[in-house]
């Protein structure tokens, strides 16, 4: 009988934590980790319709965003970090441009940009500089989906600037 | 033996420990939040598209066409207005929707229930508003191409984007939550606090941010609480059509229709106040409240009030000289030539929307070439500054070389210099400079060359990394934080005191001393010369914001003067034509004396200006006026009424002889006295407040609670007409209105402790506390180092300031 009121009482509590244990993950969930550069809303913005958000830290210097149009194959990526040399991290990110590339004047210290074509989509990259830290933007849109009325090249402009704005 | 408790802690405990660790590795690993924003053109732009042929057109052809008066709009409210508190009533379903959205995550903190506090901002209806409810600035470039290709240039259009605010405001939403940007972002992105975007959940697509103060956001502002600044505006559901009757009708329409009735879309657009200067006022003056910085009220900057004081608004007796009327749009929105099609051009001619004026690293930064070369050619524009390279001190002699060129001397090899410059402020309708002064860097550059153009002394250079000389005579302040550091980036939250404040207020005079030794071995001539320069914004700031790899910002010479010094006989000069007639030179350094607080030489220099113009009254009540702060009140009682004698009425003179009337207890001809003025100047916040005094001391209270009512209509922040109305509406049995009055001048009075953390900050910074004193000396010469005027225990700098 002790044995069982023991147990009993045990249950009731083991219960009670794991429904805290839940409350709280479901709490946690809610209030997930914001992109720390841009908001989910602007985002969707971009990407024309509802996103789903994604926020990790590669590295203790890293924020990398990942928002994406479930079922478009769209996406909008943000990576950012801190290298030892801001310098040459920068003209090595922004070399995958090529020769296609072009100086975005007004964002960050400086950046720049180009449009890369792929298969069944194109990319829009941005690669710039915010003091010692890097962005890099990467935007697919899908050839499929239909166009905002704004040019792309001006749209992820629009996005390097909030980005590197938020870094300032 | 383990029990039933010691189960249930372990099981407890190692439930907790794993949810926590499920919860790490979801939060690390799986960071995935299904969002249900939508984009803009989806969810947030609920504007109504009237078709064509609706109602509204059907009278266009009977239609008023002159600008209504809003409603909204009290140019001059008797008394003290806060900012309007939030209604929620009256709004569409779909902007009803949208804030319930909005408000569902908004972050209210401690602010209560108003959707811009710590900013004023406030809007039609009391609740969020949708953004894409506000045209888009390519919407009505359509047909305003010249407005657009100026305002996309303007520092209006990037007022938030740029990194120069982005540095800051990022700050105060990293440390304190980006609710309390809303101070901030009540003029600096109206849309984005309006909307409901700042807050940490945000829902509101942010895309506006490129647009800063977009057309859709000033022109649809239909009202203005009082000039309290803060974004002090109560914006409209923009519209950019109205009816026939006049009711505005929200968002774009189709062209055809604007084409059709251009008078119902002016009247939606446009408001009479647009043109005045208390429209300016609703942003360009600031202070920052007890809820921002925790601390108390006190004054960021207030363009609107020094213009108010200046002689443009012709509301103040007290300038020392006057001029045409001439309003903040009047300089900063100039009528330029329409080069490009636009429908508000009258006589090819179209109010700039420019809005030039001292922000040059703006388009420097986007490359705005048009805009900087025309911001550069404003700021050397229109006489703006005077300077005067006055009068010369030879071995310290007590007898001036002045005005110099207007009278003969001689100087040797081996004399020792002082030159005084003086520098008007003569044409700017506010201080030089002003508002964000602790970002800005306005200075005096002076030089002494020998013969060979080898520099003998220099004060105010540039170095090599850009930085100014510390010891430099700079037009700035100093805000200082209760520890007495220096208030860096902006982050004005955070001031407590203002170590020093060297700007120049409109229409008067700054005397600059530089003291420098002509070389042993010096021939055939000097050539001295004193130049303004700014630079926007000051290079430590540029530093923070973009590392020290940036490129030079410019530097503008705003104003000079140039003087050949012969070694040996000087004779006298015909003047320049840049310089003053010599009865204002004698002037300008009479007030530059004034305020150093050299009671004695600015009598003799207003003296000066009495000899030359005898008929000028202004000079005998110069006189009088520095008499009176010398406390020398017979003379000052003399020479006033010789003011009035050659000028009788002149308010300025009335004002002053009212306050030797107060002194002398003669209070029935004090009071008629400043009456006078206030019937000649009805907005001077001066005599408004002294005939309160007056009446206040002559027992009658009642019409000297009108008189500071009148003040504070003029100038809401005014601490004695808060005092005093505290006193007079208690004894008057209106408690409420009393209690109010008292706890506006309790936060708004300057905190007694104040200075002590001014004097921290000049304690450790002895390259720099000269500048604090009115009177003092730049120079290199042994005697003059600024450390030696410290009191014992005084260090050294440690480094940026």
């Amino acid at each position: 009988m002790n044995v069982m009121r023991i147990a009993k009482s045990t249950r009731q509590w083991l219960l009670w934590t794991i429904a805290c244990g839940v409350l709280l993950v479901a709490t946690t969930a809610v209030h997930a980790e914001n992109c720390p550069w841009l908001n989910a809303a602007t985002a969707a913005g971009v990407l024309g319709g509802p996103v789903t958000m994604l926020v990790t830290h590669p590295n203790a210097t890293a924020v990398s965003c990942d928002f994406s149009r479930s079922g478009t194959g769209a996406s909008l990526r943000i990576d950012v970090t801190t290298p030892e040399d801001a310098a040459a991290a920068f003209a090595k990110a922004a070399a995958k441009c090529g020769t296609e590339k072009r100086k975005l004047i007004g964002v960050g210290n400086e950046a720049v940009g180009c449009t890369l074509p792929e298969s069944s989509s194109t990319v829009e990259h941005v690669v710039g500089r915010v003091r010692g830290r890097i962005f890099v933007l990467h935007w697919t849109r899908m050839s499929n989906t239909p166009q905002s009325s704004e040019a792309p090249v001006d749209t992820i402009q629009g996005v390097a600037e909030a980005v590197a704005g938020s870094m300032f | 033996m383990i029990d039933g408790v010691t189960i249930r802690r372990r099981l407890g405990f190692c439930c907790v420990v794993g949810c926590v660790l499920v919860l790490a590795a979801f939060a690390m690993l799986t960071q995935t939040t299904v969002v249900s924003a939508a984009p803009q053109a989806a969810q947030q732009a609920t504007q109504q598209v009237p078709q064509q042929g609706t109602q509204y057109q059907a009278a266009a052809k009977t239609a008023d066409t002159s600008f209504p008066t809003s409603p909204a709009y009290k140019p001059v409210s008797p008394g003290y207005n806060p900012p309007l508190i939030p209604q929620h009533a009256d709004v569409t379903p779909e902007r009803a929707a949208w804030a319930d959205r909005v408000r569902k995550s908004y972050n209210f903190s401690i602010l209560g229930d108003n959707i811009s506090l710590p900013g004023n901002a406030a809007v039609e209806g009391g609740d969020f508003i949708q953004p894409g409810a506000f045209p888009t600035a390519e919407y009505c470039a359509h047909c305003h191409k010249q407005a657009y290709a100026e305002w996309r240039q303007a520092l209006h259009s990037n007022s938030f984007r740029t990194p120069f605010y982005r540095t800051s405001v990022n700050i105060v939403m990293q440390t304190k939550g980006i609710q309390f940007a809303r101070h901030c972002d009540s003029c600096h992105n109206p849309i984005a606090v309006l909307s409901g975007g700042l807050t940490q959940d945000s829902i509101v697509d942010r895309k506006f941010d490129r647009d800063g103060l977009t057309c859709s956001t000033c022109h649809s502002i239909v009202g203005l609480q009082s000039t309290l600044g803060n974004g002090g505006y109560v914006m409209g559901v923009p519209a950019v059509m109205t009816d026939a009757n006049g009711k505005r009708i929200p968002g774009e329409v189709p062209y055809s229709d604007i084409l059709a009735h251009p008078d119902w879309h002016a009247r939606a657009v446009m408001q009479p106040f647009y043109r005045s200067p208390e429209f300016c006022a609703a942003c360009h003056k600031a202070n920052l409240p007890n809820p921002l910085n925790g601390y108390k009220w006190i004054r960021a900057f207030t363009a609107y009030d020094e213009w108010q004081d200046s002689k443009f608004s012709q509301r103040n007796p007290l300038t020392f000289y006057q001029t045409d009327f001439k309003t903040c749009q009047g300089c900063h929105m100039e009528r330029e030539t329409a080069v490009l099609q636009e429908p508000g051009a009258k006589k090819g001619t179209f109010a700039s929307h420019r809005w030039l004026a001292g922000n040059t690293a703006s388009p420097f930064y986007y490359g705005f070439d048009e805009q900087l070369s025309k911001t550069i050619a404003f700021l050397k524009s229109g006489n703006y500054l005077n300077v005067d390279l006055f009068a010369l001190q030879i071995n310290g002699g007590k007898t001036l070389t002045e005005p110099l060129g207007r009278a003969a001397f001689t100087l040797n090899a081996g004399d020792t210099v002082q030159s005084f410059v003086v520098i008007q402020n003569k044409n700017i309708g506010h201080s030089l400079i002003p508002e964000v002064r602790d970002l800005y860097e306005a200075w005096v550059k002076f030089d002494v060359t020998d013969d060979a153009g080898k520099t003998i002394y220099q004060s105010g250079f540039l170095y090599p990394n850009g930085a100014l000389d510390e010891r430099a005579h700079s037009f700035t302040n100093r805000p200082v934080n209760k520890d007495g550091v220096f208030v860096d980036n902006h982050m004005v939250w955070t001031i407590h005191s203002v170590a020093y404040d060297n700007t120049v207020p409109a229409g008067r005079s700054v005397l600059v001393r530089y003291r420098f030794k002509v070389p042993q071995d010096a021939k055939g001539k000097l050539t001295i010369s004193a130049r303004v320069e700014y630079r926007h914004l000051r290079q430590s700031y540029l530093n923070n914001i973009f590392g020290k790899d940036h490129p030079a910002y410019p530097v503008v010479e705003l104003s000079a003067r140039t003087r050949t010094l012969k070694i040996g006989e000087n004779a006298v000069e015909s003047p320049d034509a840049v310089d003053n007639p010599d009865w204002m030179r004698w002037n300008n350094i009479g007030i530059a004396y004034l305020d150093q607080l050299q009671y004695a030489d600015a009598v003799e220099a207003f003296g000066e200006v009495v000899k030359l113009r005898p008929d000028y009254a202004d000079g005998y009540t110069n006189i009088a006026l520095t008499e009176m702060a010398w406390e020398k009140f017979s003379s000052a009682r003399t020479a006033i009424n010789k003011a009035l004698e050659l000028a009788p009425g002149n308010a300025r003179a009335l004002y002053y002889r009212a306050l030797l009337e107060r002194r002398n207890s003669e209070s029935a001809e004090e009071i008629a006295d400043l009456k006078k003025v206030v019937e000649l100047y009805p907005q001077s916040r001066d005599a408004r407040r002294e005939l309160g005094v007056a009446y206040y001391q002559q027992h009658y209270p009642q019409l000297a609670i009108e008189q500071f009512e009148s003040l504070q209509a003029i100038d809401p922040d005014d601490v004695a007409a808060h005092y005093n109305l505290a006193i007079l509406y208690r004894r008057a049995g209106m408690k409420d209105k009393a209690r109010e009055q008292s706890a506006l001048f309790a936060t708004k009075k300057q905190d007694p402790g104040a200075p002590t953390y001014s004097y921290d900050f000049l304690r450790q910074h002895p390259e720099i506390v000269t500048e604090s004193f009115p009177w003092h000396v730049h120079s290199d010469l042994e005697g003059n180092a600024a450390a030696k005027t410290l009191p014992p225990g005084t260090s050294q700098s440690t480094g940026k300031y």
